[in-house]
């Protein structure tokens, strides 16, 4: 079982490291997204979920913020969608993406006071 | 003609505090009434003449007729203010029958001493029904065999003053400390009936016999027995008109009031200031009400508060005071303020600031809904005080709220670092190529 | 009358536009601008003909806002455009549930007011067309917004399949009497506009998954959240969604298309549906939400494992699948076991009455009678669907089996809506809405397969097969086939497929006949007015309710409270302006059946109720004068249903006489005894004599000598179908 682990384990990290530099990246925001919501479901489990909205605002706006980072790198990442022409597509997934980002701290805002 | 100077509208007696124009109906003329009752005429006379009221004497026969020139009643309006029935055989009154001209005459707000007798007529007796007093069916009278005087039992000397109730508002201290003579036809009053109460009542060992024995085995006749048995009645109906029943027209004769030893006359004084409005009269005014603390000014009254806002509530109240002719404030400790809907939420007894208003501080409740003040002032005796203020009591609004809480700041923090993030990834996306 | 000839030509447009767009059908492949032209002329004259189709009830009666709920929503309307909205959200209502109160602001779905003030103030300020008042907005609502949505359900079917399908769904949307009903003008309720926001959203995900774009998934969730403000059908829109997903992910049609409009979705749409005070928390806490997170983490396992596929290589990726599935499974079992025991415990998380009543048909006449009293929320019958759905519903079969051929997302997303909108509308007849929509796009799919086949046949000018044609009256559905199978080549002679499509024209023109039928006399009452035809073949009008109503308003104390049963009580509080205890809000079961209890008890103690609650009039519907059938005595058994179920002294079978329910001298004496009864036949025999007959009931009422003692009869309206009594004061003295 650990073994496999091991094994999984550097098998994917020297898969990975095959990986483009600004999909890294992106990895990273999502997994800085993704532990900023795991410590505010902790924070609100450990002291209590008083202002409930202002934890649902919180969390959902991490949690958003992941899931759109990952439609990001979904879209631009190539290994997927083959044969598609990286820098324009870059160019307008961006776009769209940041409209999305916009929109979603915009809704979250609401959520603060 | 006399009738003709008879103002024909009469005051309303509940804003004026007092009867000013009173009818007395005898039973026999004026002549004889006088031999035998004149104490108690001259009492009345004295008293109502002396506030600035008068009477008017009448025989119960020169005014039976409907061709007889006068009515109680006239296109509608009243021609006196109160009252006082000495004449046990009445039956009608201008044509009209008893029971039913005098009880209208109550419940227009007007008041009456109605005084009945072992021959009292049938109309007299659904009178006093009308007023929730029933008078025992048979006509004799009622017996004590321990407390009378002059050993038949046929006139009691009554001690039990107000029965259960506390008649302190119609009865002075110094007229229960003697003994009542009293001779009539008793009567009963539901228990039920919240209205009438009694002012004298019977010992325990006071019973209304009927024709074939003492006691009547029959049920419903079963309760004119005891202390149930009660001598002198006093209702107030809704409207605040007063009523005063008795079954005996010789508790006001010269002959029981001439002993000095009985209460006879004193009771006959505040009996008749009682029914005439002379005391324990009250009126109030609205319930104000203010903000003193939550949302809004200070002192502001609106038309509905927040939750858990302190407000400042008072009421005037005030007693009439015949002697001087005034309203006065009103001198009561256990006035009570309801906070209501549906059920009290808050009940709090006034205080009294400096110029005799009623007045208490409320906070309201954390429950939203429409919400009343009720003073329910039911106090035997007095008038009744009912008020009632709608005040709507509204949750908070949605920026009413605490806002900015410090538990919340990790989770304010977390959606600005994730807006600083998307900063940053944006700039790390555009100058990655 | 000129309008309804004028609707008339609209109409016989509207026909014209549905005939030629079997041309445009053929050039949709180039689309050229005299195509576009057409389809675009064709689109604008469907919307119109969706607007006018619904005008009758404003010829026939007059603008009137109609039955009970657009009341409030006229009220609540008024107080926006006339206070702000700022005082629309922190509206406390003093003068409904007495003495209780409702927080409106919090409990109502703001979409359709806040639209129709929205729409006014533009009105007003944009236009200047001053004399147009809220009323007129409101009443106007609802063509205007089917315009909208035969517009947005062109879109969406377009997005599906084609565009002639997409016109001809949107032809049958504007007529199809289901949608009709709900949407007439004057019928100014939460329906209105709330099924042009399904349609919205439907168009807006379905072109979000197609595109994979987030710029349309901020879109669908924009679009969401006004459905979501509008109406509570909206757990309709956020189960369906999942479901669609799961199936998708369930036949491998896994994308980052998917994915994307999918999540985006679900995120935004449950933090925008959290804004809303009436949706709050139960965005996140209530079981009908869960299915879109459930969806949402699996999806993101696939992603994970499609991920980790590509990543790794293939030994170590089966052993990581190995290893990823038992932990799946055991973290999965961990986490369901939590969720089932936190939702046995906490109460938050029950599902509400409304939702188990459709997954259970059963449970809400078993166990929540206020909600099985609604009549719209009971099961429809078949003939209804027939008659409300027409065309739709017999082409929806064939439209499923269209959407097969080829199965795409979208087409998928029909089929699973079809058919689940045919189970729930088949337990509560309100959402026959629901399925409206989802069988005109089924049916828009069918048909223009089946005028492709036919018009390809037509213009193509090769000899078509002679066999394939054996059996005329099949012919349709085999040439189709036909079509299919040889990748639509047309496959009927000449003159059958000119049959089939003057066919085609005469079916649909009947249908669109039919619809305006239904349409003009079905559903244009407005239920305040009524009308009937006398011998003479003139109209008479009843106009009880607004004379009743008016007189409340005009005879009594500003602060009067009314009580009467609670499907009165919006139109009392806009109409008469009076406060209510009961309304149709029924939020508060208890309350409801306070009053129930009183009219179900007999005068004395219904008295002291009444009392208890600071009544000062009671009002009673009473048809037995002139027949009008939906009657209080009709509605009395759930009265004392919906009492007994919160007091125990209330129980049915004392009001049932011999035999059944009656009122005649063989009613059981208790339902003799009620206040209901009294109230209702109180001096009624004076009119029709002691022999008279209920017109309602057909039958002799049971008793002739009524005396009321508590109540007193202040007004009884010139047909007797409402009845005012005042509650008597306490008396000022007590008999002894």
């Amino acid at each position: 079982m650990l073994g496999d682990l091991k094994e999984i384990v550097q098998v994917f990290s020297r898969e990975y490291s095959k990986t483009p530099k600004l999909l890294k990246i992106v990895d990273c925001f999502i997994l800085y997204a993704l532990t900023v919501a795991a410590l505010q479901f902790a924070y609100m489990n450990l002291f209590g979920s008083f202002p409930y909205n202002a934890f649902l605002g919180g969390f959902f706006c991490t949690l958003g913020f992941a899931v759109l980072t990952v439609c990001f790198r979904m879209q631009i990442d190539v290994t997927q969608t083959e044969g598609a022409d990286k820098l324009g597509n870059l160019e307008k997934v961006f776009a769209d993406y940041c409209v999305a980002c916009v929109f979603l701290f915009f809704v979250s805002i609401s959520y603060v006071g | 003609m006399v009738l003709l100077a008879d103002p024909i509208v009469a005051a309303d007696p509940v804003v004026e505090g007092q009867a000013r124009d009173t009818l007395v109906i005898l039973e026999d003329s004026l002549g004889s009434m006088e031999s035998t009752h004149g104490a108690f005429l001259r009492l009345l006379r004295e008293r109502a003449e002396g506030y600035g009221g008068r009477v008017t004497l009448k025989h119960h026969e020169s005014i039976a007729a409907k061709g007889s020139g006068f009515a109680l009643r006239r296109w509608g309006r009243w021609t006196h203010d109160s009252v006082v029935v000495l004449a046990p055989s009445l039956t009608s009154i201008g044509g009209e029958k008893a029971s039913e001209v005098l009880g209208d005459f109550v419940e227009s707000g007007r008041s009456a001493f109605l005084v009945g007798s072992p021959t009292m007529s049938g109309e007299v007796r659904d009178l006093a029904k009308r007023f929730g007093v029933a008078f025992h069916d048979g006509s004799a009278k009622a017996l004590d065999l321990f407390e009378n005087r002059g050993g038949d039992g046929e006139v009691i000397r009554a001690t039990n003053y107000g029965g259960l109730g506390d008649t302190s508002s119609v009865l002075r201290a110094g007229t229960k400390s003697k003994p009542l003579l009293w001779s009539g036809v008793g009567a009963y009053l539901d228990p039920r009936n919240p209205l009438a109460s009694q002012a004298v009542a019977g010992h325990s060992t006071t019973f209304c016999p009927t024709k074939k024995g003492f006691v009547s085995k029959k049920k419903g006749l079963r309760k004119f027995t005891g202390t149930d048995v009660s001598l002198v009645s006093v209702v107030q109906a809704r409207n605040n008109a007063r009523v005063v029943v008795t079954g005996s027209l010789s508790m006001l004769s010269d002959e029981f009031m001439a002993d000095g030893e009985t209460s006879n006359r004193e009771l006959s004084v505040d009996v008749t200031d009682w029914v005439l409005g002379y005391k324990s009269v009250l009126r109030h005014g609205r319930i104000e009400h203010s903000l003193l603390e939550g949302m809004g000014e200070r002192g502001e009254t609106k038309d509905r508060y927040r939750i858990k806002d302190k407000l400042a509530v008072s009421m005037k109240v005030e007693e009439w005071s015949a002697a001087k002719q005034e309203w006065l404030p009103f001198e009561g400790e256990d006035l009570q303020l309801e906070f209501t809907m549906l059920d009290p939420h808050l009940r709090k007894t006034f205080s009294k600031d400096a110029e005799g208003t009623f007045v208490a501080e409320v906070v309201a409740p954390d429950v939203y809904g429409v919400f009343k003040f009720v003073v329910d002032y039911n106090s035997l005796g007095y008038s009744y005080i009912h008020v009632e203020e709608q005040v709507p009591i509204r949750p908070f609004r949605h920026d009413e709220y605490e806002r900015f809480i410090a538990a919340a700041y990790p989770y304010y923090a977390s959606i600005f670092s994730t807006m600083a993030a998307f900063f940053l990834f944006g700039f790390s996306v555009l100058y990655t190529k | 009358m000129a309008t309804p000839a004028r609707m008339r030509k609209v109409g016989v447009a509207g026909e014209k536009g549905e005939t030629r767009n079997k041309g445009e059908v053929e050039k949709e492949q180039t689309q050229s601008p005299i195509a576009a032209t057409i389809e675009i002329t064709t689109l604008v004259l469907i919307a119109a003909v969706a607007f006018s189709i619904r005008l009758f009830s404003i010829v026939k009666y007059e603008s009137v806002i109609h039955e009970f709920d657009p009341y409030f929503n006229y009220r609540v309307t008024q107080l926006a455009s006339e206070k702000g909205v700022d005082a629309f959200w922190n509206f406390f209502d003093e003068r409904t549930w007495y003495p209780l109160g409702r927080v409106v602001g919090g409990t109502i779905y703001p979409g359709l007011t806040l639209t129709a003030t929205w729409l006014y103030k533009v009105l007003q300020n944009v236009f200047k067309l001053h004399p147009v008042n809220v009323k007129d907005v409101c009443v106007m609502i609802g063509p205007l917004f089917s315009s909208f949505t035969a517009i947005s359900t062109y879109l969406m079917v377009r997005q599906v399949r084609s565009r002639g399908a997409g016109l001809l769904a949107a032809s049958f949307v504007a007529t199809i009497p289901s949608y009709i009903s709900r949407s007439v003008a004057g019928s100014y309720d939460n329906e209105a506009v709330a099924i042009f926001a399904l349609t919205f959203t439907f168009y807006l995900y379905l072109k979000s998954i197609k595109t994979g774009s987030m710029f349309w998934g901020v879109c669908a969730s924009l679009s969401y959240f006004y459905m979501v403000s509008s109406w509570g059908g909206y757990t309709f829109i956020i189960n369906l969604i999942p479901i669609h997903a799961l199936a998708l992910l369930i036949i491998n049609k896994f994308s980052t298309n998917l994915y994307t409009g999918y999540s985006m979705f679900i995120i935004n749409g449950t933090v925008l549906a959290m804004v809303l005070p009436v949706i709050g928390f139960n965005a996140v806490e209530t079981s009908e939400h869960f299915s879109g997170f459930f969806v949402l983490a699996l999806m993101n396992g696939v992603a994970l494992v499609k991920y980790l596929k590509r990543t790794l290589t293939e030994a170590a990726y089966n052993k990581a699948l190995r290893l990823f599935v038992t932990a799946s499974i055991g973290v999965m079992g961990i986490v369901s076991l939590a969720v089932i025991t936190f939702a046995m415990t906490s109460p938050t998380l029950r599902w509400s009455g409304r939702s188990l009543s459709l997954l259970d048909p059963t449970y809400a006449s078993k166990y929540i009678p206020i909600i099985a009293s609604v009549s719209e929320h009971q099961a429809p019958s078949w003939s209804s669907f027939i008659n409300d759905l027409r065309l739709g519903i017999i082409l929806m079969g064939s439209g499923i089996i269209s959407c097969f051929r080829p199965l795409s997302e979208g087409s998928l997303f029909l089929v699973i809506w079809g058919v689940l909108s045919v189970y729930f509308s088949a337990v509560m007849v309100r959402l026959m809405l629901v399925l409206a929509p989802a069988a005109c796009c089924l049916a828009g799919i069918a048909l223009s397969d089946v005028l492709e086949v036919l018009c390809k046949s037509y213009h193509i000018t090769a000899p078509a097969p002679e066999e394939t044609v054996t059996s005329p009256s099949k012919k349709k559905r085999k040439g189709r086939r036909n079509s299919r199978s040889e990748s639509g080549l047309g496959a009927i002679p000449r003159p059958l497929a000119l049959l089939g499509i003057s066919g085609t024209i005469f079916v649909l023109s009947y249908h669109l006949f039919h619809c305006s039928f239904l349409g003009g006399e079905g559903y244009s009452s407005p239920s305040i007015i009524l009308q009937s035809r006398t011998r003479d073949g003139g109209v008479y009008i009843f106009d009880d309710y607004r004379e009743g109503y008016s007189w409340l308003r005009e005879n009594t104390d500003y602060e009067a409270k009314v009580a009467s049963w609670w499907d009165y009580g919006y139109q009392t509080t806009a109409m008469a302006d009076r406060t209510v205890l009961v309304d149709n809000n029924t939020w508060n079961n208890t309350h409801i059946a306070t009053v129930g209890r009183a009219m179900a008890s007999p005068e004395e103690k219904a008295w002291v109720q009444f009392r208890k609650l600071d009544v000062d009039y009671v009002f009673v519907i009473f048809g037995g004068l002139v027949g009008y059938s939906s009657d209080d005595i009709n509605k009395f058994l759930w009265m004392v249903r919906i009492g007994g179920g919160v007091y125990g002294d209330i129980k049915e079978r004392d009001y049932i006489g011999e035999g059944y329910y009656r009122i005649d001298e063989k009613a059981s004496p208790t339902m003799l005894n009620t206040l209901m009864y009294k109230l209702s036949y109180y001096r009624f025999a004076e009119t029709v004599g002691r022999d008279g007959m209920d017109r309602v009931r057909n039958t002799k009422f049971g008793n002739p000598d009524i005396t009321l003692n508590y109540f007193q009869e202040v007004f009884t309206s010139k047909h007797w179908m409402i009845r005012i009594y005042k509650v008597l004061d306490s008396p000022t003295l007590e008999q002894a």
